[in-house]
């Protein structure tokens, strides 16, 4: 009899146990979201990831890895075809590329239909145009981003030149920016002192450099099929925009060599760079610098600049969230992806965070409602970001080479930065791009 | 003579019976390290060259096919291997003479054991305790084009500033003396155990018999330091073709592929193209070249021996 008591006892731990362990959900966050989630707490007042389980029950164990260790990981994990993480954050242009990897589950058989029409009157169109292919809904967007110019004052003012304004209108074009920062330049070389004109803050990544050739109208440097590169990298307009940086870093030199995007907000901050294009997401960080007293100098926010031979171009899209193919709760899964689109929960993200949100409706009101949106710096959302994210903001180009396309060309402005010829190196990276490209047209054809 | 006969196969069955015995408590020592060598550098041989002659099916939701040999011949056509194949080579030609040459060195100068040698020698030996990756960092400071320290004395000192990290045509070479910097103590080590017990009564006898430095050094210093050079030049010979820190952290393979080794260009495919068939097919190629240059060295110094 005591052995049956102690068997049942067994068992019902054993049972209670895996209940425990199927309502807890793995997922993969980049290392920011900690962060992102303390500050979201301080704000709200209360925890994302707890209140998510007090209305589910489920737990999330939440696993961190640094930008570039976070691809990474999910290349291994989905490589194993291992069912966890449950769920993970995806960098939005390569939502295609790991769909036809199979590192994806799509979601239409999650939501209905009408759930998804909701889903895409709310959200800003670039976000729901990566996420789609195939008319299949690969994940959900979460986040977005768009650029803006910090401008340094201070440096304008020894200059003598007046900075730009708040203010689409009134968007310069990249020759003043150039002939703004060659006078910076000038006016403090006479003291012996060696600033930097512009900087950009993902410099190299296509992420940021994309606006200069589709500013020209140079096109994402794929075809609309997304399978070839030939003849999309290397038009003329591609050109024409890497010649333009070229002459940027090792002609008027008024772009620094050998700073990483890790490095450029600190050397803004630093009071060394007069023009600083970077996403709204600095803007908390110069804040917090200017509330230590770290920040030694005014500053400003601006339009990012545009060629006046072609039309404005922002740089948009940011992190979105999947479901596993090989997660065995894919549905509690899904219930997260859900819980983290919610109009409330978004609100109070872009409130906390200031990151800007895909969620549109949830963002605006937000802007509507809260009055620390009609005070500087928080006034630029109303004024330079809707609008880009609205009228100026082009995805980058939606193509399973993705993953190839933005190392390479990521090495290709890196290499023009540091003076390679512009258009011998265009035609190189386009010629392997291609060739890369040839196993994936193998999918297109069914091969 | 019969009795003799029985006599000597008792006594080699006794010897056959205790070596089996002896032999059977050896092979039970050995089995952790076996199993080690086995787990930790058969299987991924193995693995990788089995992992080669598949490939990923995108019409299959990224499964795997067996394809035969297809990738290699897809790499024998790929412009970019050759061209990595080539850096691989350049940069081995250069980073191992270099780094054995300058262990050898200072290994002679500083096998003594009076203080100021022990000093210096401890000097020396303090890079051994930065890992490859820290070391990678330091060194991307001190090279930065515009803020690093080396920079910063070449403007002191009215001298023009240099790119290093950034152009194709020093990168190789900062990379190679990164690699020397963190390498070359390490080999002195096994140089200075090598040299430490070769019997002085040598260099005695030599003195005696009007031997120069030179003379010393060439006639009994290095024959004697024969079998810890062979294993110094293939231990090194293997840690540069398989280099891959300083690339990942300071260069990503440029600018301009000028540090594209083909360790890198493996760790890209894998990594970052998630495209592991070719990745493996690159490692195996590297580890059969490997193999047929360690082959070269042994058997040249081998021959002399």
């Amino acid at each position: 009899m005591k052995r049956k008591i102690l068997m049942g006892l067994l068992l019902g731990l054993l049972l209670i146990g895996t209940l425990v362990n199927a309502e807890k959900i793995v997922v993969f966050f980049g290392d920011w979201m900690q962060s992102n989630f303390e500050l979201y707490k301080q704000v709200n007042g209360y925890d994302l990831l707890e209140k998510f389980k007090e209305e589910t029950g489920i737990e999330i164990e939440p696993v961190y890895y640094p930008f570039r260790e976070l691809f990474q990981a999910i290349e291994v994990r989905m490589q194993a075809k291992s069912s966890e993480p449950d769920v993970f954050e995806v960098d939005s242009p390569l939502s295609v590329s790991y769909y036809v990897r199979g590192y994806t589950q799509p979601l239409d058989a999650y939501f209905s239909k009408e759930e998804i029409e909701e889903i895409k009157k709310k959200m800003f169109p670039a976000t729901i145009e990566i996420a789609t292919w195939d008319g299949k809904l690969l994940n959900l967007p979460f986040e977005n981003s768009s650029q803006v110019m910090f401008i340094n004052k201070d440096m304008f003012k020894k200059a003598g030149i007046e900075p730009p304004e708040m203010d689409v209108n009134k968007r310069w074009t990249w020759k003043q920016v150039v002939d703004a920062a060659l006078k910076i330049q000038e006016a403090y070389r006479k003291e012996g002192k060696e600033v930097w004109g512009l900087l950009f803050g993902q410099v190299s990544r296509p992420y940021q450099m994309l606006p200069l050739p589709q500013s020209l109208g140079g096109g994402s440097g794929v075809s609309p099929d997304g399978y070839h590169v030939w003849g999309y990298l290397n038009n003329e307009k591609w050109k024409k925009a890497f010649d333009w940086w070229y002459k940027a870093c090792n002609v008027w030199k008024i772009v620094p060599k050998g700073v990483t995007p890790e490095e450029t907000t600190y050397l803004f901050l630093s009071g060394k760079v007069a023009m600083f294009i970077q996403g709204t997401w600095d803007i908390p960080t110069v804040v917090q610098a200017e509330k230590n007293g770290e920040l030694q100098f005014e500053w400003g926010l601006a339009p990012h600049p545009y060629f006046k031979e072609g039309k404005p171009v922002t740089p948009t899209n940011s992190w979105h969230l999947a479901v596993n193919p090989y997660s065995k709760k894919k549905e509690l899964g899904v219930k997260f992806l859900k819980f983290m689109a919610r109009d409330d929960i978004i609100a109070d993200w872009f409130r906390a965070i200031g990151q800007i949100v895909a969620n549109r409706e949830a963002m605006m009101k937000v802007l509507e409602t809260d009055p620390k949106y009609k005070e500087f710096p928080w006034t630029v959302y109303k004024k330079i970001v809707v609008y880009e994210l609205q009228n100026t903001a082009v995805p980058r180009p939606k193509t399973p080479l993705y993953l190839e396309w933005e190392d390479l060309v990521t090495k290709a402005f890196e290499d023009v930065r540091n003076g390679a010829d512009p258009s011998a190196t265009l035609d190189n990276y386009a010629r392997i791009l291609e060739r890369m490209a040839a196993k994936y047209r193998k999918y297109k054809e069914g091969k | 003579m019969s009795k003799l006969w029985r006599g000597s196969a008792t006594l080699s069955k006794v010897y056959s019976k205790k070596y089996l015995k002896n032999a059977r408590i050896a092979y039970l020592f050995l089995i952790p390290s076996m199993l080690g060598l086995i787990i930790f550098r058969i299987f991924p041989i193995v693995y990788s060259f089995i992992g080669s002659l598949f490939s990923v099916s995108y019409t299959r939701g990224g499964s795997l096919v067996f394809t035969g040999l297809q990738n290699y011949l897809d790499l024998f056509q790929d412009p970019l291997f050759w061209h990595s194949l080539k850096i691989t080579l350049i940069f081995n030609l250069f980073v191992n003479p270099i780094q054995i040459v300058i262990a050898l060195i200072l290994a002679v100068l500083l096998n003594g054991t009076n203080l100021s040698t022990r000093i210096i020698r401890t000097l020396f030996l303090l890079p051994l305790g930065v890992s490859v990756v820290i070391a990678s960092t330091i060194w991307g400071i001190l090279l930065n084009p515009h803020e690093g320290l080396i920079n910063s004395v070449l403007k002191t000192l009215g001298l023009p500033m240099q790119p290093f990290l950034t152009s194709p045509n020093q990168a190789l070479w900062c990379i190679i003396l990164i690699a020397s910097w963190c390498g070359i103590p390490y080999w002195m080590i096994f140089l200075l155990a090598g040299l430490q017990n070769i019997p002085s009564e040598y260099y005695e006898s030599a003195k005696i018999d009007g031997a120069n430095c030179w003379q010393v050094f060439w006639y009994i210093t290095l024959p004697l330091l024969r079998r810890p050079l062979v294993f110094v030049l293939v231990a090194d010979t293997s840690a540069n073709f398989l280099l891959f820190a300083p690339i990942f952290v300071l260069t990503r393979g440029g600018p301009q592929w000028s540090t594209n080794l083909l360790m890198y260009e493996a760790y890209t495919s894998a990594f970052i193209y998630s495209d592991f068939p070719r990745a493996l097919t690159i490692t195996s190629i590297l580890l059969l070249m490997l193999l047929v240059v360690v082959l070269i060295e042994i058997k040249l110094l081998q021959k002399e021996e």
